[in-house]
């Protein structure tokens, strides 16, 4: 059973799920740089069961995106 | 000719940014100047701290120290956390600061630039401090964590030498252009700025990311012949899908901050052999400004877990008993300053700077690194002191405690018995040092292995993680 987005953002960024909004963009925090986004990547891969390609690793540039991206994988997000 | 005179013919181009706009040599050595005329005009010579985003005017401002020969920068992330500024100028109390951020108490504001401003010490006594030595050009720091700024001494000496071997051993010319990956005030994203300069050529300032649209867009626009990243980019690299970006201009790869893994290196060969470009595989420090050696391109697939040769201009040679890598050139820093006062020393080292590395040399000459004198790793391309960060815990947390790791990981080992939980450790790592939790692994033991005289045992403490 996938967890919700929230979750996989909350806990692999280290950021109150509070935090976890649409429009939270990539590189706009200190917490969400460029390692940590690798390391988004592969948390929403385990959690999805899913291998993102690498268009979509470069789209994904807010909550929102990854939420649009995901859909395309038909997942739940 | 140093790489700061900017003499190359003033109509060519130097610095783009992700705008569209551009500036030539001619406009960049008359930007540099105008904003080092801003600096305090006292007859002693300056100390100060450059804030260093990737933008045309924080550029002007470094070549601009360079060029007037009596400004000395200090060049520190534009990011850099609060309390460790804080002791930088506590300890060298720069008579200027250029930061996007709060000025400290005790500046005015000299100037605006783009996102930045220049603020200047307002303190009359000025003149009492230590006046930095005639031959000292630069400041960097060794490490992002607070509680041990040793700050590395640069000669221009040293800052020209390395970036005219690294324009030779890279064969730049004119037409060579690359993309800030680094920060500028990281050794390796400097020199990149540095040597392409000194070869005439020209590098695209962005903020954007190895994993952003936006990066890859301007890269390709740019028409960039170069890329240049430490390991956990040409990870990145891998996953942005390198060879679907459609950079038909690339012409290198170059990477150092710390050892690739010989399963990427084989990979970055094979995809710079079909698209008809170079791998320079690297290896330096800061205390070299950085550049140290580079394994040719043509030897990399036999060479694959080797350093390389030394750089043109340096030597490489082994300590006969310790076997430690010793490294000779122009480039070696002056030494280290761990205060203002230090700043006036000259050449402590003359030339000669012991790498703390422990290597061999095969037949051929090739230098391959076996371990190292000093318990430090290199996470992200960042030098990171495990006793250093190992005394922020213990002094933070007060339970006994070990870091050991590798270039992939940090690993705190706590006893069992111990309350601090893994959350408050990755916590600390990330506001005190500046490590991202990722890269931190917490493991429990019963008790920490210890020497015979009582100290922890990390060789064995390591044994009994893997």
């Amino acid at each position: 059973m996938a967890k919700p987005l929230e979750d996989v953002f909350s806990e692999t960024l280290g950021i109150d799920r509070g935090r976890v909004v649409d429009g939270l963009e990539y590189n706009s925090i200190k917490e969400w740089d460029s390692v940590a986004h690798m390391a988004l990547i592969a948390a929403l891969e385990e959690n999805y069961d899913i291998m993102l390609e690498t268009e979509d690793v470069i789209d994904m540039s807010s909550v929102g995106r990854a939420r649009e991206i995901l859909s395309k994988y038909s997942v739940t997000a | 000719m140093a790489f700061w005179s900017l003499k190359t013919d003033g109509g060519a181009v130097a610095l783009l940014d992700g705008s569209g706009a551009s500036l030539t040599y001619a406009q960049l050595a008359r930007r540099a100047d105008e904003l080092a005329a801003q600096l305090p005009q006292s007859p002693a010579r300056t100390v100060g701290f450059l804030l260093f985003p990737p933008t045309f005017d924080a550029v002007s401002l470094y070549l601009g120290a360079l060029r007037s020969g009596r400004h000395v920068p200090l060049l520190l992330p534009p990011g850099i956390h609060p309390a460790l500024l804080a002791e930088l100028l506590a300890k060298y109390q720069p008579e200027w600061i250029v930061t996007g951020s709060e000025p400290p108490a005790g500046y005015r504001q000299r100037l605006q630039t783009h996102g930045s401003a220049l603020y200047v010490r307002m303190d009359p006594a000025a003149g009492a401090l230590p006046v930095p030595h005639e031959s000292l050009g630069l400041l960097l720091s060794t490490s992002g964590s607070t509680g041990s700024q040793k700050l590395v001494r640069l000669a221009y000496t040293a800052l020209d030498a390395n970036a005219a071997s690294i324009v030779e051993y890279l064969r730049l010319g004119e037409g060579d252009r690359a993309i800030t990956t680094l920060e500028l005030s990281y050794s390796f994203g400097m020199s990149i700025l540095n040597s392409h300069l000194a070869a005439g050529a020209s590098v695209v300032l962005t903020n954007e990311t190895l994993l952003s649209r936006g990066f890859w867009d301007l890269a390709q626009k740019s028409h960039i012949t170069s890329l240049s990243g430490v390991p956990s980019q040409f990870a990145m690299l891998r996953r942005a899908g390198l060879e679907k970006r459609g950079l038909g201009s690339l012409r290198m790869l170059t990477q150092a901050g710390g050892n690739l893994s010989e399963p990427l290196k084989r990979e970055f060969k094979a995809l710079t052999d079909r698209l008809g470009s170079e791998f320079f595989v690297m290896y330096g420090q800061t205390e070299a400004a950085p550049r140290i050696s580079y394994v040719p391109p043509a030897r990399l697939d036999e060479k694959l877990g080797s350093i390389g040769v030394a750089v043109p201009g340096g030597a490489l040679d082994l300590d006969p008993s310790t076997s430690e890598l010793i490294y000779r050139g122009a480039n070696v820093m002056l030494g280290y300053a761990e205060s203002r006062a230090d700043l006036d020393r000259g050449d402590d080292l003359a030339g000669v700077l012991r790498t703390g590395d422990i290597g061999r040399r095969d037949a051929e000459g090739f230098y391959f690194l076996t371990g190292r004198l000093k318990r430090f790793i290199k996470l992200s391309g960042a030098r990171v002191n495990l006793d250093d960060v190992e005394k922020i815990l213990v002094n933070d947390f007060d339970t006994p405690l070990a870091c050991v790791g590798t270039d992939e990981r940090l690993v705190v080992v706590l006893t069992e018995s111990s309350s601090v939980t893994d959350a408050a450790i990755r916590e600390l790592l990330r506001v005190r040092c500046d490590i991202y939790a990722g890269l931190v692994a917490v493991e429990r033991k019963s008790a920490l292995p210890l020497t015979a005289n009582g100290k922890v045992d990390y060789p064995a403490l390591m044994r009994s993680l893997s």
